[in-house]
């Protein structure tokens, strides 16, 4: 038990956090140079996934990726940290009863813990998407045509596609090309049957599916004749929900702490201030 | 119109600093507003000819704009910090003159409210980033009382979460924008975003600081420094471009 | 406070050592060269072997495609259209450059049976003799493809740029391949092209030949090149009617100029080959060019400067067309991508002559000042 509490405590210790944070940030410098240098062996892990990408790109180019690998082992390493640093916090928090009587200064003083548990929240949502979501690129519709979504019995239907060329004066380097593509879908499986419309960051929802907008034909009415198409990609992700709610719930906890960080201690008195950085005072005398 | 009103800034923000160096504080607020409307219209133009869409590496142009704006509280503070906050606006308006990345053409994929305010968000951020590391290195040079150097750092601190708030918001719409266009908050492709994770980290571990124990009140300042410069080498200087001499530097326009 | 200072220290020596990262360039790429390999990347193309008997690559446009030999059974997990069985015997190309590969494998007489070009624009003697003898099918521009024409030659393979036609091919039950790609083909992806498409036709061998081929000149580029005594700075672009299209940094041709000691004035443009970019920006280049290479022939109106000039006034104030040198390519240059290797050496020999005495252009043509007066 003592060994048990010995790692519970090394694991959640806030200096662990610091060194994990550092390394992160050196890790990411080396990656952003990776990036930029070997784009190509990056860009298919959007639509591989996390597990098939690191079995052949990963695998075959470590020079290049293994700072990806230790990025991964860092979160997990800052997830455990955060969760047992948080809740130690929280628990001592729940304790101290004086802080439920005033609720609105007890919820102030969880909003960093919301962002903490918001954060783990987020991770996890980019674990399950990584390592389970199914991603099917250029899916091509032409006009009244339709195509099977791959490993399912849905169907996607190309009703009509209409696109918009700039006619206006304002936006000179635009004048005859796509502005607006509006492709109106009709989705179906045995059970049922949806309409939507299509557009650029104007998915259209059939669960559980996301269809994105990713290409189209074509662009410009004068230029290279091209057949009429729109390119989609097909997503199933079930982990989109746990990082967006993720990210709701760690801003309704950052403009909590924000708000009392930035209006509520602007009110306290010299005296106050004083009082309540007394650690930081004898630090400074020292 | 758009380069000529940007340089008509930049020449306001060095006619401002002069100022200050010469003592005329008055003057040098009143030029500094005037670099801030013709910043602002050469933003605003900017936009107008590009909007609903955004073309890619504008945040050079709008930092000076921003940065100067939330530095107009610091009117009433000693020269020296305001000469320092001035020549960091000059720095940022210059190089952004002087080495601009903007000559691609914005495209439809940019067409919604998350792009524009990924954009907009994360510029904010940077001034506030960047103003924090100016306040923290006036930290540092001051040798203040004990109470007035705790003022400071609560401004450094303010500044830091003003720039904290922006640059999540910032990263939260660009995933949004992201997973609508192309089905995933993150997309591997741009090396951008290592950097954002990264300077995202960097401001949480500041955010910190307070709780770590070899990291005492002396020296938070220097982390509020090493951000900035982090943010400038990692956020701002890659949206700059090759030097290209603006036209009306051109002596063979005139001959 | 030492301990801030250590971690500076750190972060500087870090950043110091991976600061050296060079994108992957000709050089590293021959050591990645095809031979015994699991898994290869070629930039947004790659091949994996699996399997003796089972190879996945992926194209252009992140398709996967399973190569399987001819009479065993496709593994699961596949869909029909995902299935090619090899060598493959019967093939459709749209792109120059990839009929010119199937040339470098050797088997573009036995395989090839439908373009999208006329028997007039081929240079290729192959294609024109097998169009001539009614092997190789015309069928049609590529945004007119005649698909009862294409059914009729039977292919097993469509390699092509153009992904609307994909649903047609499915219907066919025909495995399709995008050989274009998002980002512009770097130095070496264009040199190791040829070891995606090998796996098809089990003719490895042939593209490591090739490989290497087009290795030993640059090689003899870099070399010449490091004895040059001036850099030019060139330009690879054009003006159109409403669009300035360049060719990026990232692209092979801006690549190569790097290479062999020249200015390439587009190198910090990153993004597809024929990028657009801003007037502004192509003409400020313009200014201080001393080689402009144009994508119009002289087919499409680039007979000389000054014809060039009256396609677009905004072209007559670059430096190159007042008073320094535009090279137009010639017919047989998008059609001479098995001859990269003396394509190289034209574009080298373009850039230092004083490398390269005596050296005869095949593939580009300089622009005369005027076009020359017609007799009679």
């Amino acid at each position: 038990m003592n060994i048990l509490k010995y790692i519970w405590n090394l694991l959640g210790n806030i200096n662990l956090m610091f060194g994990l944070i550092v390394l992160m940030i050196l890790d990411l410098t080396v990656g952003y140079f990776m990036l930029k240098s070997h784009p190509h062996l990056f860009h298919p892990i959007n639509d591989m996934g996390f597990l098939k990408w690191a079995a052949t790109y990963g695998k075959n180019n470590l020079h290049e990726t293994a700072w990806l690998y230790l990025l991964i082992f860092f979160l997990a390493v800052l997830f455990v940290n955060t969760f047992i640093c948080t809740t130690q916090r929280v628990t001592v928090l729940f304790r101290k009863q004086s802080f439920l009587s005033h609720k609105f200064r007890f919820i102030i003083k969880l909003s960093p813990h919301i962002m903490h548990y918001a954060l783990l929240i987020m991770l996890l949502g980019y674990l399950v998407s990584y390592l389970s979501s199914e991603t099917c690129l250029n899916n091509i519709l032409l006009p009244e045509k339709s195509i099977q979504i791959p490993n399912s019995l849905c169907e996607i239907h190309l009703n009509r596609l209409h696109i918009d060329y700039y006619q206006g004066e304002r936006l000179q380097y635009m004048q005859d090309r796509a502005i607006d593509v509006q492709a109106d879908l009709i989705i179906k499986n045995k059970e049922k049957i949806i309409t939507g419309r299509l557009g650029f960051n104007k998915p259209v929802w059939f669960f559980p599916y996301s269809i994105h907008l990713k290409d189209f034909a074509p662009k410009s009415k004068s230029g290279m004749n091209r057949r009429t198409y729109i390119n989609v990609i097909i997503k199933k992700d079930p982990g989109a929900k746990y990082y967006f709610s993720g990210m709701l719930l760690f801003t309704f906890g950052l403009l909590l702490y924000s708000f009392h960080w930035l209006m509520e201690r602007n009110k306290i008195t010299k005296d106050s201030l004083l009082t309540l950085n007394r650690t930081e005072q004898k630090s400074m005398e020292n | 119109m758009i380069q000529h009103s940007f340089l008509l800034a930049a020449f306001f923000y060095l006619l401002s600093l002069g100022g200050t160096i010469a003592g005329k504080k008055h003057l040098a607020g009143i030029l500094l507003i005037l670099g801030l409307l013709a910043n602002g219209y050469s933003i605003g133009m900017r936009y107008w000819l590009t909007f609903p869409m955004l073309p890619l590496y504008q945040g050079p142009f709008f930092l000076p704009f921003f940065l100067g704006i939330f530095s107009i509280k610091a009117l009433k503070n000693d020269q020296y910090s305001w000469s320092n906050t001035l020549l960091l606006i000059n720095l940022m308006a210059w190089i952004a003159l002087f080495f601009p990345n903007d000559h691609y053409l914005p495209f439809i994929q940019f067409k919604t409210i998350f792009s524009h305010l990924f954009f907009l968000f994360g510029v904010i951020a940077r001034a506030f980033f960047i103003l924090a590391g100016l306040q923290a290195y006036q930290c540092i040079r001051k040798k203040e009382t004990d109470e007035t150097a705790l003022q400071q750092l609560r401004e450094v601190r303010q500044s830091v979460i003003w720039g904290y708030l922006f640059w999540t918001i910032s990263v939260f719409c660009g995933a949004i924008w992201s997973y609508l266009g192309w089905g995933s908050p993150v997309i591997w492709e741009d090396p951008a975003i290592t950097t954002a994770m990264a300077t995202w980290l960097y401001y949480s571990l500041y955010l910190h600081l307070h709780l770590i124990s070899f990291v005492n009140a002396k020296n938070r300042p220097f982390f509020a420094v090493i951000g900035a410069c982090w943010v400038i080498a990692f956020n701002c200087l890659p949206d700059m471009g090759k030097f290209m001499l603006p036209n009306i530097f051109m002596v063979k326009n005139y001959i | 406070m030492k301990k801030i200072n250590h971690l500076m220290i750190g972060l500087i020596i870090i950043l110091a050592l991976f600061n050296g990262c060079k994108p992957e360039n000709a050089e590293s790429a021959k050591e990645k060269d095809a031979g015994d390999f699991t898994f290869m990347s070629i930039g947004s193309f790659s091949v994996e072997r699996i399997a003796d008997n089972w190879t996945e690559v992926r194209d252009g446009a992140g398709r996967t495609l399973v190569l399987i030999p001819r009479g065993t059974k496709a593994p699961d997990g596949y869909a029909p259209n995902q299935i090619v069985h090899v060598p493959v015997k019967r093939v459709v190309a749209y792109g120059y450059f990839d009929i010119a590969i199937l040339k470098v494998l050797g088997v573009i007489e036995d395989v090839l049976v439908g373009v999208t070009a006329k028997m007039n624009d081929w240079t290729v003697p192959e294609v024109i003799k097998g169009i001539k003898q009614g092997k190789i099918a015309y069928l049609g521009d590529y945004n007119a493809i005649d698909f009862e024409r294409l059914k009729v030659q039977e292919p097993e393979l469509v390699l092509t740029w153009d992904p609307s036609i994909i649903p047609m091919l499915d219907k066919m039950g025909v495995p399709c391949v995008i050989t274009s790609t998002p980002v512009a083909m770097c130095l070496s992806a264009r040199m190791r092209f040829v070891n995606f498409l090998a796996p098809f036709f089990n003719r490895e061998k042939e593209a490591k030949s090739y490989f290497s081929r087009v290795s030993q000149s640059l090689d003899q580029i870099r070399k010449k090149a490091s004895n040059a005594d001036h850099e030019p700075k060139v330009m690879w672009g054009d003006i159109y009617e409403k669009r300035v299209l360049v060719e990026p940094g990232n692209a092979w041709v801006g690549e190569l100029v790097g290479l062999a000691q020249s200015d390439y004035m587009f190198d910090d443009v990153f993004g597809k080959s024929c990028i657009e970019i801003s007037l502004e920006r192509f003409l400020y280049s313009g200014e201080d060019a001393d080689i402009l290479f144009t994508y119009r022939t002289p087919k499409t109106g680039a007979t000389s400067k000054a014809a060039l000039a009256r396609t677009n006034a905004m072209l007559a104030g670059v430096k190159p067309l007042k008073d320094g040198k535009v090279y137009s390519p010639l017919p047989n240059y998008a059609q001479s991508g098995d001859k990269l290797d003396e394509i190289l050496m034209d574009i080298a020999a373009i850039l230092h002559p004083e490398c390269y005495p005596g050296h005869q252009l095949r593939y580009f043509i300089e622009l005369p000042d005027k076009d020359p007066e017609k007799e009679g």
